[in-house]
């Protein structure tokens, strides 16, 4: 049985880098995702709604000291999906 | 050609690479700065200070000690929320209710225990030994927190 299965949609650079960096952590701000990635906000948003809207990653909304800040996470399907992308890349990797 | 025979193996390394890179980032911004750790040992510190005090029947600042340890756990929430990451915690919450369901009669029942070896045998030392057992309790959690942190993070390096 293979426990690995390459994912085009977290596979795009940003998605991929936005999944690897949510894997760890609980919950993420916008702001550090764009820092890490360095990309602007329009571009980060873009990647996070497609995320979304496959139900892979979810916001929360909080206010801290006055400022909405908004914190992303890996659905339960998101970070299985991520695991499996990356076993596959890993077998892909060894294959040769 | 599936998208599985498109992927070439450099793509697949590059990308491997960028994954470590990102893991890497987002645990170095929750490893504890030596700030956290100290705002971590002063409510360690607070709170021994609080249950050796009750323990010995000394109620005079007892609601100073309240309004510095209410001031340092918002200050630690502050420190965290401001690094923008959260760390994964691995314990379910039921876990975690279970936990603090324990925490909170052992504070209760190391005060009680202070006044009792106080009271009957004039143990006038047990309520300092309790309350510094407390603070080194806490102290070691902040600790081993830390080393936990930085063993996820040399990991995640290699």
């Amino acid at each position: 049985m293979v426990n690995s299965k390459f994912d085009p949609i977290i596979h795009a650079p940003n998605r991929l880098q936005i999944c690897a960096l949510l894997a760890p952590l609980d919950q993420v701000e916008f702001r550090v995702i764009r820092e890490e990635l360095d990309v602007s906000d329009s571009v980060l948003s873009k990647h996070i709604k497609h995320l979304e809207d496959v139900g892979y990653i979810n916001q929360k909304k909080s206010k801290v000291n006055g400022r909405s800040r908004r914190w992303f996470h890996l659905t339960d399907k998101g970070r299985s999906s991520f695991e499996l992308h990356v076993e596959e890349l890993k077998r892909i990797v060894s294959d040769l | 050609m599936t998208e599985k025979k498109q992927i070439q193996t450099k793509e697949a390394q590059e990308a491997l690479d960028s994954i470590n890179e990102m893991k890497y980032a987002g645990l170095k911004r929750v490893l504890p700065t030596p700030i956290s750790i100290w705002l971590g040992a002063i409510l360690g510190i607070l709170i021994g200070t609080q249950i050796a005090l009750l323990g010995a029947e000394i109620r005079t600042y007892n609601t100073i000690l309240i309004v510095l340890i209410v001031i340092m756990v918002i200050a630690i929430i502050n420190k965290t929320q401001s690094t923008g990451v959260s760390e994964r915690i691995l314990f379910s919450k039921r876990t975690i209710i279970i936990s603090l369901l324990c925490i909170i009669p052992l504070y209760f029942l190391s005060i009680i225990s202070g006044q009792y070896l106080n009271n009957h045998f004039e143990y006038n030392w047990a309520p300092v030994v309790i309350g510094s057992f407390f603070t080194i309790g806490i102290w070691s959690l902040m600790i081993g927190a830390s080393r936990s942190y930085n063993k996820k993070l040399n990991t995640s390096r290699r």
